[in-house]
């Protein structure tokens, strides 16, 4: 398994969504480096995310932190290439649309992911218990992505 | 009046309009200054329930009135900026809390809410929201959502983005809708986050919280050069320390820093600046000179260097035992120790160093922040891109207040005079004022950065939206725009380019 790009200086590795999660891990682990999840099944690095990479450490223990940093991928059609930054201000984050999506709005080719220094205890924050973080969504938010799929369907 | 049929309370009287025409937006500022205001919207209202906040959706989307969402209007882009027909919403009479769970911890507050005093409520409890935008003094919980803002102290707290577990919108159909954050997925949340007012109406967000922290470690060092600074903060944020408060000055901007408030000049009047507003309007005629002198290395000695000044929360021992941590990685990589004077001094003046814009405007030049951020390894060409493409236009000077293990913002702070060919003072102010940003933006995107990080896009930095988009995103976002708000009511012209304005 190769990557697109490693980044060390920002611990960044830019790979391709069709890439295989476990050999992405023992790629990094040779360079000493690693994405630090517990999600050891043969999966691509596309559908982990599009199935919302379980296994991936909580947001809450690092607010500091995320797991994805930019990507390159297809939504309703269209190209969206996001470069990689630490955080943004620039309107809705459209990865909302690919993450823990399962397909429905589009498809990723390419991701920036962040990696940790292999060996290097990470930052825990405060406890923080989300009660209703794993709920289904609501009727109105389904009705809502319902409405996404149908603008999206119309603009092209 | 235009809202007969409305029984909420409202405004159309003239100086209300006035007061809710525009933001801080620093452009603003110099129309006024030459006399001109904007128009001003049509009217105001003061919603003060989810239930009312629909009702005028509702009834805006029947009569074809856009509508204008506003916190406390301390955006700096334009966001806020109503067409003469347009109705501004106001939601600070939406300010309840309305579940506030000390097991979580989490609190669930109205949008309207102002930010100190949230704060301090939340600290007579016992907890911190952990979000200090230095203009925690006039903006809002809704504003910083919809803007996505960032605080002071997001090195361990995350920005606001990282602080949302739900909230509650009206969308621009009048629907009533709660989006919540999902470990794995699906959330259309992050969606509604930074939408500018654009999307939806905010009328909730649930916060995390933290324990408010019950000690502090100070730290200050110094560096040769403001490069070997960032690195040092790069060691940090990926050796695993999450300092709270973690600054990195320039050699000039860490020469303000080290004055603390300096004393304030009185004015007589905005026409009428001072002898030292003349110098200051003399020297800046000629930015390229005194970006040059302060780019040399005498001048950096005689600063004292770039300075980082770093502040760790914890609970108790935690939080010395990380300062010295960071003590031992970066003193071996040529930081100076300062003591834990400059990071004391500027917590005692935390939120009142961006006020000394309205002085600059009286004296009759422009001053104006760009927050942008890129990866790492992107950083050098980010900083020295800006400072060769604003220099020659503007006095430059930066620091770096928001640091993540993968990158950094770089906030850049300019000030300039008119062009001294451009025609009358004010309007060829302004023109230099355009050209900067048109350059400094530029700059921003051929290193591969992001336009920003913190104070949103606006009116101001629509027009680059497709840059930091691409024409993909934004057939996306306006997609988004149509599902959401398909009459398109909602703060029309702010966050993305204009339609005719596609290729
Ligand atoms: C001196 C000074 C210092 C600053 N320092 C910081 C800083 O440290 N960090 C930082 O992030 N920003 C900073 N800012 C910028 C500004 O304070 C932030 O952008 C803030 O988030 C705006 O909040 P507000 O309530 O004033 O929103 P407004 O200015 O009223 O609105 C901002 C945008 O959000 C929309 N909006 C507001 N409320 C809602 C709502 N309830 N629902 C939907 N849309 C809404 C508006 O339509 C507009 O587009 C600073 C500004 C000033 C003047």
């Amino acid at each position: 398994m190769s990557y697109v790009q490693l980044d060390r200086e920002s611990l960044l590795v830019h790979v391709d969504a069709s890439a295989s999660l476990p050999s992405l891990e023992a790629a990094l682990a040779r360079d000493g480096l690693t994405l630090d999840t517990a999600a050891v099944a043969e999966q691509t690095v596309g559908d982990w995310l599009a199935a919302g990479a379980h296994g991936a450490r909580s947001a809450w223990l690092d607010p500091c932190d995320h797991l994805v940093a930019g990507y390159v991928g297809t939504i309703g059609g269209e190209r969206v290439e996001v470069r990689p930054a630490p955080r943004r201000a620039t309107g809705p984050d459209l990865f909302a649309l690919l993450f823990g999506q399962h397909g429905r709005f589009g498809a990723l080719h390419t991701v920036w992911l962040r990696v940790h220094l292999a060996g290097e205890a990470r930052p825990v924050a405060a406890p923080f218990h989300d009660a209703e973080g794993g709920s289904e969504p609501s009727s109105e938010e389904e009705a809502l992505a319902v409405s996404i799929s149908l603008a999206l369907e119309t603009s092209r | 009046m235009l809202l007969d049929g409305l029984k909420l309370l409202a405004s159309d009287d003239a100086a209300d309009r006035v007061a809710y025409g525009r933001d801080l937006w620093p452009r603003h500022h110099l129309g006024v200054r030459s006399g001109r205001l904007p128009a001003g919207p049509a009217a105001i209202v003061w919603p003060r329930s989810t239930e009312e906040v629909a009702e005028v959706v509702a009834w805006a989307r029947k009569r074809s009135v856009a509508l204008v969402p506003f916190g406390a209007g301390s955006g700096v882009c334009a966001g806020v900026l109503p067409s003469s027909d347009a109705v501004v919403v106001d939601l600070k009479r939406m300010a309840r809390w309305r579940r506030f769970d000390r097991g979580a911890p989490l609190l669930d507050v109205e949008s309207g809410h102002m930010g100190l005093p949230l704060e301090e409520r939340l600290n007579r409890e016992g907890f911190t929201l952990g979000h200090f935008p230095s203009s925690i003094l006039c903006s809002t919980v809704g504003g910083w959502v919809a803007a996505r803002s960032a605080g002071q102290a997001s090195g361990y707290y995350g920005k606001i983005e990282d602080m949302v577990v739900a909230l509650e919108c009206v969308t621009g159909r009048g629907d009533v809708v709660t989006l919540r954050q999902r470990a794995t997925g699906p959330s259309l949340l992050p969606l509604v986050i930074g939408s500018e007012g654009t999307l939806g109406i905010i009328t909730s967000v649930t916060l995390r919280l933290h324990p408010a922290p019950a000690a502090r470690a100070f730290a200050a060092w110094s560096f040769d050069s403001t490069r070997e600074g960032w690195q040092a903060m790069r060691a940090l944020f990926q050796r695993g320390l999450r300092p709270a408060i973690a600054r990195l000055y320039d050699p000039f901007d860490a020469m303000l820093a080290k004055q603390g408030s300096a004393k304030r000049r009185t004015h007589t009047g905005p026409h009428a600046p001072g002898a030292g507003s003349a110098v200051l309007r003399t020297m800046l005629r000629n930015p390229a000179a005194l970006n040059a002198l302060l780019a040399t290395r005498s001048f950096t000695r005689a600063a004292g260097g770039a300075m980082l000044v770093v502040i760790f929360d914890g609970a108790g021992d935690d939080a010395e035992a990380n300062a010295e941590r960071a003590r031992a990685i970066v003193e071996p990589m040529g930081a100076r120790y300062e003591g834990e004077g400059p990071a004391q001094k500027w917590l005692a003046h935390r939120y009142s160093v961006s006020y000394r814009q309205a002085p600059a405007i009286a004296a009759g030049l422009f001053i104006d922040t760009m927050e942008v951020a890129a990866p790492w390894a992107k950083l050098g060409e980010l900083y020295e891109g800006v400072l060769r493409a604003v220099g020659p236009h503007a006095f430059i000077m930066a620091h770096f207040s928001h640091a993540y293990p993968d990158g950094c913002c770089i906030y850049f702070s300019f000030a300039g005079s008119a062009s001294p060919d451009g025609g009358p003072w004010d309007a060829a102010c302004e023109q230099t004022y355009d050209q900067t940003w048109r350059r400094a933006l530029d700059a921003v995107l051929a290193a591969g950065g992001t336009i920003a990080h913190h104070h949103g896009v606006g009116r101001s930095k629509a027009p680059r939206m497709d840059r930091e988009l691409g024409s993909g995103g934004i057939a996306v976002a306006r997609a988004v725009k149509r599902a959401f708000d398909p009459d398109g009511i909602l703060n029309p012209g702010a966050l993305l380019p204009p339609e005719e304005a596609r290729p």
